[in-house]
């Protein structure tokens, strides 16, 4: 098991690195069972502040477990039950004070299926404020009209807004997802395999998305695409069984690995 | 075969399988709709006669023996005619082709001859010399050789010897019913000014013997009355004079005879062309020369007696002659241009006319049943008119308006098939019977919908997997319980509780919440080590909670109802509140047929909210919504189409439910919302009256009727909630 990577190695891009330096999510130790089962094994990682983290490993490698760690959306399953500590921002989410949903107004996260609730679009995005705040409408439509142009989408429904979300196409609807995380303004997006129930045109504009949104959020994304882990992330880690193999800059995984296990998987020869 | 490929038929039995399950799949639906359709065909087909006009068929005309008549009259089945000739001659004709049967004679010239009330076969036949003769038709049919033959008897049931009325009698009416009878005769004997009416009553009179010695009264009048009329049963007399004075003298007690009021009847201005009083004799048919006819109507209440004018025909012409149904309560008149109409006062209406060629004044008569109307038209010529009449009590304002029926002070609302008399005005209005099912299904709804929805949702959101997998089938299978056991458990066990205990079981409806709550409460505080263990079974913790707080409420019960009720709950809600209590009332219904109902909506609703996919829940509970905002604003919103049925269905079920509300309802006709009283709905008014009624009457016709009703209801309801459900299923429920 490699040494998590210090994220503050020089990069070409002088932005990148003035963003380096602030960490978002640090795992400390980490496991989680199902019952007796053993699905994450004592992971330690520094997510870095607005950057863009993939997750990379083998179906059933426990990458999705621990995106959904971070939201603790795992609490909705009976009998899991976890050991060491996440701080999100230097909080520990797992403190008697920290709610649930309050952590995860500050955590948004978008899953493989897109899953706009039945609603219009305009509710759809608007739902987060609804249930957290009283919105002024004026103030509402701001907002809504502001997170559907972050996840690209507000030229091609801004004439349709009260239209049922349900009439968009699948990849609409996943960045019509996004738009309704983005509107929360949390400071962590999770993206849990957001593109692999979508055509390649679909896909790539939510990687040009994904793109765009790192500028603003801290964002980890589960894939098993590592063509678009390498696109589109800054750092990658490598989960194998529950363990966390390797954690560097998405460069480097890809071209330097440091684990053999991580070159096999890499190169193709399992996985 | 090289590169081509052919295309291959199916094999043989997988191309039949395909087709024989094509064919079986396709008859089984159609078989359901063309079932259905004939349900429906069939009963508008009975129900249809109701709504075809009345008519009156040309005349069929008969000349008899030269003579005028005095009487004319057709036998029941309408094969005989019988006639009272001036000359004394009684004579009986085939209704058919006006061949003479028989005649007997009563060998003297013949005055005035009418029915006796209310019999149809016994007359009264005044002589000249003032003698009053009963002589009774019978007709005796044989069946010799295939042919059948009828034979018309004469009998005289008071003696072949006339009863003689005083001296100067004008007129007088003569009554015979249970076993007595009485003669009002109005006469001038013995007197300078003023009338006198003679009331003669035989007691215990049996046909065949003679009579006894008769009760007498003399009760002289201030003035002279054109007709003189006994009332039902004989209790009063009406006399009534053509400018429409009428007096109405109580007969009840023959020796003390008392007056009962003076009134006038006649719109002023107008002058009476005719009056007649209908069957049962509660109400009179008054005709004047506005071409009006009222029909007037004793009533009795705290002031005493009242004539009261319930309703008033317009027929354009004044009607100069009124004949009456003798076993309904419609009547036909007959104009100066011998316009013949036949009018009924239930539905208030005209329901059929001819032109004729009646004199005003002819001598007539309308068969028992109704069928014909037999008349002179002139000396000796008698016409017959088939009236094809079936069911002229009924229109639509009958069916469904406030009706003002004989007895009653004010128009209402009211269902009252049969009662022990012959001369009941039957009161067919659906009005309450649909009142009473929407009344039954609205309490028992009340009760089932907020239980059976949140039960639904505790079972499908929060309960444990486990605990779940026992109640769902349980509660289902609460459904297969016969409807006939929760009414007669309803009816005979729990009505009396309530009856005895109601404030205690009211008590319930305020403690049952209230410790739920004070329970969630505590619960909510507790800390975690205590809780977790019952984490998805907590429901159970309830169970002891519920039967507690019921235990409570009926230890406390009494106290509560000396606290709030003055000791006397029922007696309360009478004197403070108004509301009568019945001991089978809405409440007993609403509690057991919400729990026929429950088990339909708990399960439709449950599946509704369980197979709300769980990506949709999490991604609510992704956007920081908590576990209750997720299940209001994304769940049961999903759910609601399927929500929305199960409530419909629901009410489909609560509406054609029949055994509970027979049992537990009283199947009072009531017209009031009270959860203290009963109602009547129209499932269990079919299954109570529909056995009794007799095939092809108005009523049974009526009662098809409420089943069609009844059908086009929940066709109604089914109909609305596919459609709802399918829009919102579109809206909500595509995923």
């Amino acid at each position: 098991m490699s040494e998590p990577v210090n994220p503050n190695t020089p990069q070409n891009d002088a932005d990148a690195s003035a963003r380096t330096e602030k960490i978002s999510i640090k795992v400390n130790d980490l496991s989680l069972y199902y019952g007796d089962k053993k699905a994450l094994d004592s992971i330690s990682m520094e997510i870095p502040a607005r950057q863009a983290t993939a997750f990379i490993g083998p179906s059933g490698c426990g990458k999705s477990t621990l995106l959904r760690c971070f939201n603790r959306m795992n609490d909705l399953i009976d009998n899991v039950h976890t050991t060491g500590s996440i701080e999100l921002e230097g909080t520990n989410i797992h403190d008697q004070r920290v709610d649930a949903a309050q952590l995860r107004r500050r955590v948004g996260m978008v899953f493989q299926r897109p899953n706009p609730f039945p609603k219009s679009i305009y509710e759809n995005v608007a739902y987060g404020m609804r249930i957290q705040e009283s919105v002024h409408k004026s103030e509402m439509d701001e907002r809504v009209e502001w997170a559907l142009r972050s996840a690209a989408l507000w030229d091609e429904v801004k004439d349709r807004l009260k239209d049922s979300a349900l009439g968009l196409s699948g990849g609409q609807q996943q960045r019509l997802v996004i738009a309704r995380a983005v509107a929360i303004r949390p400071s962590v997006l999770l993206l849990d395999e957001p593109a692999s129930a979508l055509d390649p045109i679909s896909t790539l504009k939510i990687e040009e998305l994904i793109e765009q949104l790192k500028d603003e959020y801290t964002i980890v994304i589960v894939t098993h695409n590592m063509q678009q882990a390498a696109r589109v992330s800054d750092h990658t880690a490598f989960l194998y069984l529950g363990e966390l193999v390797e954690f560097d800059k998405t460069d480097d995984i890809f071209k330097n690995p440091q684990q053999k296990r991580t070159e096999d998987y890499i190169t193709g020869r399992y996985g | 075969m090289g590169d081509s490929w052919e295309l291959e038929p199916l094999s043989k039995t997988r191309g039949l399988t395909n087709r024989m399950t094509e064919w079986v799949v396709g008859l089984g639906g159609g078989a359901v709709i063309l079932s259905i359709a004939l349900i429906f065909f069939y009963l508008l087909w009975v129900v249809a006669p109701i709504f075809v006009p009345a008519s009156i068929d040309a005349p069929s005309r008969m000349a008899l023996t030269e003579q005028p008549s005095v009487l004319v009259d057709i036998s029941e089945n309408g094969d005989a005619l019988f006639r009272v000739a001036a000359n004394g001659h009684l004579e009986f004709y085939d209704a058919a082709n006006g061949t003479p049967l028989a005649t007997f004679s009563i060998d003297q010239p013949i005055t005035e001859a009418r029915r006796v009330y209310p019999n149809v076969d016994l007359y009264s036949v005044r002589d000249d010399n003032n003698g009053l003769w009963f002589p009774q038709t019978r007709y005796v049919v044989n069946f010799a050789g295939d042919v059948r033959t009828l034979t018309p008897k004469l009998e005289f049931p008071f003696g072949a010897k006339p009863i003689p009325l005083p001296r100067g009698t004008t007129v007088y009416d003569t009554q015979f019913a249970d076993g007595t009878l009485t003669i009002a005769a109005l006469h001038t004997s013995g007197q300078t000014t003023g009338t006198t009416v003679r009331l003669t009553q035989y007691k215990g009179v049996e046909p065949g013997y003679p009579l006894r010695q008769p009760k007498q009264v003399d009760i002289p009048l201030a003035r002279s009355y054109a007709y003189s009329w006994l009332g039902p049963r004989a209790q009063w007399l009406y006399l009534l004079d053509t400018d429409g004075e009428v007096q109405v003298i109580g007969t009840s007690s023959i020796a003390a005879p008392q007056s009962y009021l003076s009134a006038n009847v006649l719109p002023t201005g107008t002058t009476m062309t005719a009056a007649k009083p209908l069957l049962g004799r509660y109400s009179l048919a008054v005709a004047d020369s506005d071409g009006g006819i009222g029909q007037w109507v004793l009533l009795r209440d705290d002031n005493g007696y009242h004539l009261t004018g319930v309703r008033r025909f317009d027929i354009d012409e004044p009607a100069q002659s009124i004949i009456v149904e003798p076993r309904r309560k419609g009547f036909a008149t007959l104009d100066d241009s011998g316009r013949l109409k036949v009018l009924y006062p239930t539905s208030q209406r005209v329901v059929a006319e001819l032109q004729t060629g009646l004199k005003p004044g002819a001598v007539a008569a309308i068969s028992p049943r109704s069928d014909y109307l037999v008349a002179e038209s002139s000396s000796g010529v008698v016409d017959s008119f088939k009236i094809h009449n079936e069911h002229p009590e009924i229109s639509l304002a009958t069916l469904w308006a406030k009706i003002w029926y004989e007895g009653y002070p004010e128009p209402v609302y009211s269902w009252q098939s049969s009662s022990a008399d012959n001369d009941f005005e039957p009161k067919f209005s659906l009005t309450p019977l649909a009142f009473g099912t929407l009344k039954a299904a609205f309490y028992a709804l009340l009760f089932a919908v907020p239980i059976a929805i949140m039960g639904a949702i505790y079972s499908a959101y929060f309960m444990a997997p486990s605990m779940r997998a026992l109640v769902k089938p349980g509660i289902e299978i609460m459904a297969a319980l016969p409807t006939v056991i929760l009414g007669f458990i309803g009816g005979l066990w729990l009505a009396p509780i309530i009856e005895a205990h109601l404030s205690s079981v009211l008590s319930v409806f305020f403690v049952l919440p209230t410790c739920l709550f004070a329970f969630a409460l505590v619960w909510w505080y507790l800390p975690e080590r205590f809780t977790k263990p019952f984490s998805g079974w907590y429901g159970l913790l309830v169970i002891p909670l519920i039967l507690g707080s019921v235990y409570a409420s009926f230890s406390f019960g009494p106290m509560f109802e000396d606290a709030f009720f003055g000791g006397d709950s029922r007696l309360w809600f009478r004197d403070v509140m108004g509301l009568d209590f019945d001991q089978r009332n809405a409440l007993v219904v609403g509690l057991i047929m919400g729990l026929a109902v429950i088990p339909t909506i708990f399960s439709i609703a449950e599946d509704a909210i369980y197979g709300v996919p769980r990506h949709l829940s999490n991604g609510s509970l992704a956007l920081g919504a908590t576990p209750w905002q997720t299940l209001v604003r994304v769940v049961l919103l999903t759910a609601s189409p399927g929500i929305f049925s199960a409530v419909m269905i629901g009410m489909g079920r609560a509406v054609g439910e029949t055994m509970i509300v027979l049992m537990a309802t009283g199947n009072t006709p009531l017209m009031n919302f009270n959860i203290f009283e009963g109602m009547r709905t129209f499932a269990a008014n079919i299954a109570v009256e529909l056995p009794e009624s007799e095939v092809g009457s108005s009523h049974y016709r009526i009662l098809f009727l409420a089943a069609l009703v009844l059908f086009m209801i929940t066709f109604a309801f089914n109909t609305v909630a596919e459609i709802v459900r399918q829009r919102l299923r579109a809206r909500y429920g595509s995923l």
